[in-house]
This record gives C-alpha cells, sequence and structure tokens, in this order.
C-alpha cells in the first residue's frame, strides 16, 4: 500500500500487513480503502481507528476483510463474446479427436461459474462431435484462495440469476432443477475438480495445462504480484497453451508477456509460443 | 435553467449516481425523462429492490419511459456515457475507476445494495466529478453517502421530500446540511442535465 494522504488508513493498512491477517500491500491501494470501507459499514463503525479495535477484538473480521479483497462476484457464460470466441476457435481445437487429456485451469474461480461455463463448452464439444465417450478426457482444475467460495463451487448449486447470460440451449442441456435453484448435471460436475490455491504464494501444480481461465482475480493485485502470477501461468502452461484473462486485463506490460503471442486483443486471449 | 451551488464552466462531471428506495424506481424514470438523451456521462441507478423483482422487466420499462438506454450492471463491468446502468439487487455497489464492482458484505443500514457505500465510494473516485441524487424512500440510507459526496466537492441533490412518495430518506439527507439542491424530480432532472452539459 503507497503512501497517501490518509495518515488513518495508512496506520491501519500497516497494522494489518503486520498482523497474522495477510498481505494486504500486494494489492492496490484504492482497491484495499474500498474494501475496508464496505467492511467498515458493515460492522457499523466509522473511523479507521475504531474498525482497527474490532480487528483487534475479533481477528475473524481479518478473513472477512481478505474475502471482500477476493472475491469475485461472477455469473455463467460472464462476459458473452469472450465465451462465444473461445466457443467457436479454441475449444473445438482443444477437444479434438487427437486422444490424451484435456487439462484446463480455472484460476481464481471463486463459486464456480467460470469452472463449469468451461466444463460445459468442453462437453458440448465432444458431446457434438458423437465422442461422449471420450469426456473422460476432461479434467477442470478450479482454484481459489477463499474456502467458502469453494464450497459453493463443490454444491454446483445456483441462482436463476446467475446463468442470465449463459445461451439457454446449453442451460436446458447442462442444468437440471434442485429445489428453487439449478444444479450443474452429473456428467460436467464429475470433469471439475475444486481445490484451493492462493495465487500470490502458488507454485505450478503441474506444467501442462492446456488452458488457464483468469478473469477479473489479477485486476487488484499490485504490479509486482501481477507480474508473479504471470509467470506462473506461463511456467504451468504447455507450449501453445491458452491463456484468457479478463477484458481489462493484459500481458502486454508484463515480462512474462514477450512469452506469448496474442490470439484476441479485445478479449485478452494469449498463447504460449513453443 | 442554472446549475445549483454556483456550478463553474470548469467542472466536468464524469458521473452521475441516482439512488433511492420506495418509490424511487418511479422517481427515477421521471428524473430522467428530465434528462436530454443522449446523456454526456454514465448514469449509475441503485435502486432498493427484492432480489425476486424481474430485472428485465424494470430495465424495459425504465427505457420505454425515461428514454435511455438502460443495463444491468455485472461486476468490473465498464460504465459508458449515454447509458443508465441499473444496479442488481442484493449486491453493494462500488464505484472503481471507470467501472463498478459488485460486493456480497453484510447488508449496510439493512440495506443492500447501501446507497451510503455507492455514494462514498463514486465520491472517493471522482471527487467534484460527481453528481449525486438522492430520492424517495423510507429509512436513512443515503444520507452519509450524501455527505460524503459534499465533503469531495461533488454536487447533492435531493428530491423534495413532500413530492416523494417515502419523504424520510430525502429528509435524513437534508438535515446532513450537505445537500445543495432540494426540489421535485423534474427540476432535478433539468438541473442534472445543465451540471452534465446535455445538450438543449
Amino acid at each position: 500500500v503507497s503512501v497517501g494522504d490518509d495518515p488513518g488508513f495508512e496506520a491501519l493498512a500497516r497494522r494489518i500487513s503486520k498482523s497474522a491477517g495477510f498481505a494486504v500491500e500486494a494489492y492496490k491501494d484504492k482497491c484495499v480503502r474500498r474494501r475496508i470501507a464496505v467492511r467498515m459499514r458493515a460492522c457499523g463503525v466509522h473511523t479507521y481507528a475504531d474498525y482497527q479495535a474490532l480487528l483487534d477484538r475479533s481477528p475473524l473480521e481479518y478473513d472477512r476483510l481478505r474475502d471482500a479483497l477476493t472475491i469475485n462476484v461472477t455469473r455463467f457464460y460472464r462476459n458473452a463474446e469472450t465465451w462465444n470466441l473461445l466457443r467457436r476457435d479454441i475449444f473445438p481445437k482443444l477437444c479434438g479427436p487427437e486422444p490424451g487429456e484435456v487439462r484446463i485451469w480455472s484460476a481464481g474461480c471463486s463459486s464456480g461459474e467460470e469452472a463449469y461455463t468451461i466444463a460445459i463448452l468442453a462437453t458440448e464439444q465432444f458431446e457434438d462431435a458423437g465422442r461422449s465417450r471420450e469426456l473422460c478426457r476432461l479434467e477442470v482444475d478450479a482454484t481459489d484462495v477463499d474456502r467458502e467460495s469453494l464450497e459453493r463451487a463443490k454444491a454446483a448449486r445456483y441462482r436463476h440469476e446467475t446463468l442470465l447470460e449463459m445461451p439457454p440451449q446449453l442451460t436446458r442441456r447442462y442444468f437440471e432443477p434442485a429445489g428453487p435453484e439449478l444444479e450443474v448435471v452429473p456428467r460436467v460436475r464429475e470433469r471439475v475438480r475444486v481445490r484451493t490455491l492462493d495465487l500470490s504464494a502458488g507454485r505450478p501444480f503441474r506444467r501442462d495445462y492446456h488452458m488457464i481461465v483468469c478473469r477479473n482475480v489479477l485486476i487488484y493485485f499490485d504490479r509486482t504480484l501481477q507480474e508473479h502470477v504471470h509467470r506462473l501461468f506461463l511456467d504451468s502452461l504447455a507450449p501453445f497453451g491458452v491463456l484468457a484473462l479478463g477484458r481489462k486485463e493484459t500481458l502486454a506490460h508484463s515480462g512474462a508477456g514477450e512469452r506469448f503471442d496474442v490470439v484476441d486483443d479485445l478479449e485478452r486471449i494469449y498463447r504460449k509460443r513453443p | 435553467v442554472t446549475a445549483p451551488g454556483g456550478h463553474s464552466p470548469a467542472r466536468r462531471v464524469r458521473l452521475v449516481v441516482v439512488g433511492g428506495s420506495w418509490g424511487g424506481a418511479a422517481a427515477a424514470t421521471e428524473l430522467l425523462r428530465a434528462v436530454p438523451a443522449p446523456l454526456p456521462v454514465p448514469v449509475l441507478l441503485v435502486l432498493h429492490r427484492s432480489r425476486s423483482s424481474e430485472a428485465a422487466v424494470l430495465e424495459r420499462v425504465l427505457e420505454r419511459d425515461a428514454g435511455h438506454p438502460v443495463r444491468e450492471v455485472g461486476d468490473k463491468d465498464e460504465l459508458s456515457a449515454g447509458t443508465v446502468h441499473l444496479a442488481p439487487p442484493d449486491y453493494h455497489v462500488l464505484v472503481e475507476g471507470g467501472s463498478v464492482s459488485l460486493s456480497v458484505e453484510e447488508h449496510v443500514n439493512h440495506s443492500r445494495p447501501s446507497l451510503d457505500l455507492v455514494f462514498e465510494s463514486a465520491a472517493d473516485e471522482h471527487g467534484e466529478a460527481l453528481v449525486a441524487v438522492l430520492l424517495s424512500g423510507l429509512g436513512r440510507d443515503g444520507a452519509r453517502g450524501i455527505a460524503a459526496v459534499h465533503r469531495a466537492g461533488g454536487r447533492t441533490l435531493v428530491q423534495d421530500p413532500d413530492e416523494a412518495d417515502r419523504g424520510a430518506m430525502p429528509r435524513a439527507a437534508i438535515a446532513t446540511g450537505a445537500v445543495d439542491a432540494v426540489a421535485p424530480v423534474a427540476v432535478l432532472g433539468a438541473q442534472v442535465a445543465a451540471l452534465v452539459g446535455s445538450p438543449s
């Protein structure tokens, strides 16, 4: 967190960083301020000093603040143009007839909407090509730092409004009613493995992913941490592996960026050079 | 119509945030109808409404009756000039740069979205380039936010409590002493148009 004109905030940020909490300095200053403001309002306190007192009294609040910084609100098929492009240009090649696993990583998957969107688009490729039996080739890893979000991802049950952007034929095909909600069908769910990973401290799970999707996760990270995670993605991808970032995220000024070709500049899709 | 509060032409408004609760949707419709299209800046419209309310219906009705394109915002969506960006029910909305982010933190003052939060974040982000409008509603959500906008140098407009379907929220904001103008929504609409530099 950089030095601002707000001594109260500075002191609080220093205290949070020093405490057993988490590396608040790895996030953009403004973003941290915004999230602290949300937590303060949610706790009904109005000064940084009062919030600090609350943190001292109730260490659980550190977790809540971290959640506020890291949890992404998302939907299935969020930013349809990006998914349409992946569905048209990337998934058909990824799920082609050549044998072998298809390994995809949804990094910072939050409550799972992105990971299941990926699994659905891959499943569609196999099934439309009359190769349903090859579904077992598909492995989607879904990771996030927030355990509560991961529990929701594992449950794979979603409110209708999270599916508003999904093409309706995909919703009909890959969801079934579960009470007032919709549940991802078992044959898709089985392809997704949900696990905990802190990207800021993460090392590659494996070095042979065919695709990594990480959208709107790095947006709040400071430059150094962004570079670190870009490098992690580079090391985790197989040659020609695809990286899809959020629409406001870029590899353009990143060291690892030189090792990627741009597939689509607008949708922020990149391919690792061999 | 002259803009309230000694508006100098040097001021460049970048965002209008409109908040409302009970009676807010109708008031917002009338307000926005008084602003000529196309809007030269984005409008962020935040209403307390139930999760079950049909977003698509409200979008369509607003679009038809207010005469501006209306889109529900998602997390990290960019706010674009000419469009009324409608906040979804049951999330807090924060202004961050030219975008918004959604949050599932607890209710604040029994409200999610919290008008205090959206006004405060917008004030922090845009300072004097912000116009904040508070409309009809019960309770006192928005009052702190309006005060924050005022402190940051932004313009604060509040619906006349006697005109409002529910006057409690406007009254709470007025009581902070941080309000630049109190008027019926049709008048506020004209003031918004002048502040953002709409072609008349």
